[in-house]
């Protein structure tokens, strides 16, 4: 087993015990370590369908490189592929935040009329201090007010990831990734708000809204 | 204001840069010991009656664990008090305020503030980029730091008509002063050329719009005034400080032409210190990138709104400019260890108010130096320190 397959760890007992049930017979596998140990006998009357099968694929192992076995196990992740970072999409702040990222509200002001995104970041307005609010959705349509093109990030960002500084129509401000750009954007350039996979992240998709330039929709 | 006078009597730094060979501890110790050697009529280590650190990332390697107890042991002066100053970019200049108030109130006669940061022993992706994923999961995702100042950038460029070329002349100055400062990171002049043909790091920032990250540490002494002779005969005084705040993220900010934060902090300290800009010698700014240079002279009133750009290709800011701003080379060339920047600032204005910054040397007319740090998310705090030579 070892001339073969090397140290499979904890795999190691239970393999060999499997390439030896492929005749009749008793075998005893001994699993130990970590200050403990477990011994089992199993007695065999005849050969166990599938164990000689086991033992040729297990000989027929090939060589894979250390990185490739990580990968195999993806405990290594090759760049531009998505991987679990930021805020896990299971976590109390996707629920907590729901109605704001999914259902994109916005909290207005009472006193002032400023709108404030997202919501539950702000319990004072940022205008005047206020602490009373109307949640009403948000303008899914507005003009760029200033934006950027960013080239460096880790993975699993895909650069080149323009961001943009928002005005809504219904005057909210939001600043968001900038989808579907075919280089033409600019201060002032129509944008609409649409939903968007923002990454898949254990085992989960994450959405919420992007902003694309108004322009590229065919219906109009 | 009621407060006692405070001097700065001994600063000093190591050389910044990528310190593989230096670990955290020694980088405060070296600090300490160049802070020490500075004082000119000697100084005992023991007389320090009280620490003040400043460490901004605690989540890079060799200093998760940091807190206030680290310095003193590491600097020989184990069971002294010890605090931690986080308060973001300007975590540096804001220990260095609060070291000034734990005199000025009269708790303590000597004070060590001392700044360090280790930021090359963790690669780039998990250190600094690992922020693009940091903050809400929608509203700032892919937010890595230059994208808190490009869009300003972006807006600058479009309401007054600054150019690459204006953003480049930051870089190219400081860099030309970096090339004179001993204990900077960089220590080679760039060109204009080499700035607009360095790769787009986050449009409209190229690369040398953007400082290194760089390992470093400085250290300031700070006595009460009335002392200040036992110490030196050519001490450099608090004259006032200011800090102030602003909202945390970009889409609350009303203006992309300015740092309310700056702004704001600005005021405080130029009323406290009772002076004007025009009575300013020269300033250690945030440089971070190029663009926010630009703001930052603009916001603290040394140029009109808008001009900033126009004023830096012009040199206004050189050394031998009309109002000389990052003498040391600044971040962009000197290096930012983020808690080390601030009292690093504050080192090169005690030299240049003491005539002692050698090829740097400005001409002192009022003998007013201005220390600045903007930073957090969205330029959301602001700190900055005044020292003058004019007795209190």
């Amino acid at each position: 087993m070892y001339a073969a397959l090397g140290d499979t760890g904890a795999a190691a007992a239970l393999l060999g015990g499997v390439c030896a049930l492929d005749a009749a017979g008793t075998v005893g596998i001994v699993g130990w370590g970590g200050g403990r140990a477990t011994g089992v006998t199993i007695t065999a009357r005849e050969p166990v369908p599938g164990a000689a099968a086991v033992a040729d694929v297990l000989k027929g192992g090939r060589p894979a490189t250390y990185a490739a076995v990580l990968q195999a196990r993806r405990q290594l992740v090759a760049s531009g592929e998505t991987v679990p970072m930021g805020v896990p999409p299971q976590s109390a702040q996707f629920v907590r935040g729901a109605d704001e990222m999914l259902g994109l509200l916005g909290a207005r002001c009472v006193d002032c009329g400023t709108i404030n995104t997202p919501p539950s970041i702000h319990p004072h307005c940022i205008s005047c201090g206020s602490a009373k609010f109307v949640l009403e959705p948000l303008a899914r349509h507005g003009r760029v007010y200033t934006f950027v093109v960013n080239q460096t990030m880790p993975a699993p960002f895909v650069a080149p990831l323009p961001l943009a500084v928002i005005d809504l129509d219904d005057g909210a401000r939001v600043m968001l990734q900038v989808t579907e750009h075919e280089g033409t954007l600019e201060i002032g350039s129509e944008v609409e708000l649409v939903v968007r996979r923002y990454a898949h992240e254990r085992g989960a998709p994450v959405y919420g809204y992007k902003a694309r330039p108004y322009a590229i929709r065919e219906d109009q | 204001m009621s407060w006692n006078r405070v001097a700065v009597v001994g600063a000093g730094l190591i050389k910044f840069g990528e310190l593989f060979d230096q670990s955290y501890e020694q980088m405060a110790a070296g600090a300490f010991a160049a802070a020490v050697d500075s004082v000119d009529h000697g100084f005992e280590p023991s007389q320090v009656e009280a620490a003040f650190v400043a460490t901004q990332r605690g989540t890079l390697w060799g200093q998760e664990g940091i807190g206030g107890n680290t310095v003193p042991s590491a600097i020989g002066l184990a069971g002294i008090p010890c605090t931690r100053i986080e308060n973001a970019c300007p975590s540096g200049s804001d220990a260095f305020r609060v070291g000034a108030m734990a005199v000025a109130s009269g708790v303590h006669d000597v004070v060590l503030v001392i700044g360090v940061e280790k930021m090359r022993d963790k690669s780039a992706e998990e250190g600094l980029l690992a922020r693009a994923a940091a903050g809400h999961p929608i509203f700032t995702r892919g937010e890595t730091a230059p994208v808190l100042f490009a869009p300003f950038a972006t807006r600058h460029m479009h309401e007054f008509g600054t150019t690459r070329e204006m953003l480049a002349s930051v870089a190219v100055k400081n860099h030309y002063n970096g090339a004179r400062d001993p204990y900077a990171h960089f220590q080679s002049e760039i060109t204009v050329e080499d700035v607009l043909a360095s790769p787009s790091v986050c449009s409209p920032l190229h690369l040398l719009d953007c400082c290194p990250q760089t390992d470093g540490a400085a250290a300031t002494l700070l006595v009460r005034a009335d002392i200040a002779e036992r110490f030196t005969d050519h001490p450099v005084y608090v004259a006032g400080f200011g800090v102030a705040t602003d909202h945390p993220y970009l889409h609350e900010k009303s203006s992309f032409v300015g740092l309310k934060a700056t702004q704001l902090a600005a005021e405080r300290a130029y009323a406290m210190a009772d002076v004007s800009p025009a009575d300013i010698d020269c300033a250690e700014v945030h440089d971070c990138f190029t663009i926010t240079e630009i703001l930052d002279i603009e916001d603290l009133g040394f140029v009109d709104k808008g001009k900033g750009g126009v004023a830096s290709l012009d040199g206004e800011t050189s050394l031998t400019g009309r109002i000389p701003i990052n003498t040391s080379g600044g971040l962009l060339a000197k290096g930012h260890p983020i808690g080390a920047t601030g009292v690093a600032q504050l080192t090169e204005c005690w030299w240049q108010l003491r005539g002692e910054a050698g090829d740097r040397q400005v001409e002192l007319r009022h003998g007013n130096a201005l220390q600045h740090n903007v930073g957090g998310r969205g330029s959301g705090v602001s700190v900055i320190n005044i020292l003058t030579t004019n007795q209190p």
